[in-house]
């Protein structure tokens, strides 16, 4: 379990998270690219997401309308943004059996404590700069949504 | 820097500052370290993601209340003095800033160059099918970010992708910008047979492919690493990538 201090559980198989893909991730013809898993330095090795159904079913709302618009207050511009959806069993093994070395990933929820963004949630056991994990992870998005 | 105002307004992009100083010969004040930093989703606290160095201060306010502080909207108060922030501090601090980043060349946020310049200049000097397709994809990936802590296009990659792109004429591949500024060229067939490049500013190209074991039709053989630009052909004929990425 990744060191961040805060309460988390795992998320279990049959769940759906959730990843903003900014415009420059996505191709002409609407493909999200590795790009958008991609880690940054300030992510300390957690890929941010966010649970779909804990929004739907402890938040009671509308999912994509609340990820919509909670984009909409921290990124700049969504206007050609997507946001896709990842099962989690489906990413979880795909990665494993698709990874050169069988990568484990594991998926938390660690939003509990946050007034701001209480679906949060995180993928990890990926590294800066591993294309190939990131290139598989958009491999196994199930949907995509427009903003 | 309309990002810069428009996020701190929306009181999103938070601004912690450390280390309010004299500078005794000019009698002025000064910032010892900025940062520009982001609300974590899992603890409502700040971490530090990108350091802006010095910060002139010669706005006229008490310079212990902006010693340490953070503008969110579960935060909002000098833990200094415990004293709350008005909203003159927070323009003043902001203008500061938003003068700085301008002044300051090496800004993660300021754009090296006129990018824009340095895509026409390199469009011409191609003779290819596609560069009016080469152009309007460049300019969109060179249009301000979604988020606003990524970096812009920065130019060594662009000459780098356009050097290959005239040494070598590939097939038009899909163009995206990495969070870092890097352009990746992705030639993608489908999930087992693809190729996928970026062009480092040093020269080098971080790769990842695919192709379908011929082995095991089952199976796609993977890889990813690092080469020098110049190794990057042999590399996508090595992984008999070359009938999707290569023309001719």
């Amino acid at each position: 379990m990744p060191n961040t201090g805060v309460l988390m559980d795992k998320i279990s198989g049959n769940n759906t998270i959730a990843r903003f893909c900014d415009k420059k991730s996505i191709s002409a013809s609407g493909r999200v690219s590795g790009t958008a898993f991609k880690l940054r330095p300030r992510d300390k090795g957690n890929l941010s997401t966010n649970w779909v159904e804990y929004i739907e079913s402890t938040m009671h709302k509308n999912a994509l309308k609340h990820l919509q618009d909670f984009y909409n207050k921290i990124m700049t511009d969504t206007s050609n943004a997507k946001i896709g959806y990842l099962n989690v069993k489906k990413t979880i093994n795909y990665v494993k059996r698709e990874s050169k070395d069988n990568r484990k990933l594991d998926i938390y929820h660690n939003g509990k404590l946050s007034r701001s963004n209480p679906s949060h949630s995180i993928i990890t056991g990926t590294e800066l700069d591993e294309m190939e994990i990131f290139d598989l992870l958009a491999e196994t998005l199930i949907a995509t949504h427009n903003f | 820097m309309d990002t810069l105002y428009r996020n701190f307004n929306k009181q999103y992009t938070p601004i912690v500052a450390q280390n309010c100083l004299t500078d005794s010969s000019s009698n002025t004040n000064f910032l010892d370290e900025v940062f520009l930093t982001s609300e974590t989703a899992e603890t409502s606290s700040t971490v530090n993601t990108k350091s802006l160095g010095h910060i002139p201060l010669p706005c006229p306010t008490r310079t212990e209340r902006v010693m340490v502080m953070a503008h969110t909207p579960s935060y909002n108060k000098s833990a200094y003095t415990q004293g709350a922030l008005t909203d003159h501090i927070i323009n003043e601090l902001t203008r500061n800033l938003t003068l700085t980043l301008e002044n300051n060349s090496t800004s993660t946020y300021e754009k090296e160059t006129d990018t824009r310049l340095i895509i026409e200049q390199l469009i011409n000097e191609i003779d290819s099918p596609y560069k009016k397709d080469l152009y309007e994809r460049l300019l969109f990936l060179d249009s301000p970010n979604d988020d606003p802590e990524d970096s812009p296009m920065l130019t060594g990659s662009l000459k780098h992708l356009f050097n290959f792109i005239k040494a070598h004429n590939p097939k038009y591949p899909d163009l995206f910008l990495t969070h870092d500024g890097i352009l990746r060229s992705e030639w993608y067939r489908d999930n087992e047979h693809y190729f996928f490049a970026e062009f480092l500013p040093s020269g080098f190209v971080r790769y990842s492919s695919g192709i379908k074991s011929k082995k095991d039709s089952s199976q796609t053989e993977r890889n990813q690493g690092r080469v020098s630009i110049d190794k990057l052909l042999p590399l996508i004929k090595a992984t008999n990538a070359e009938h999707w990425c290569i023309d001719g």
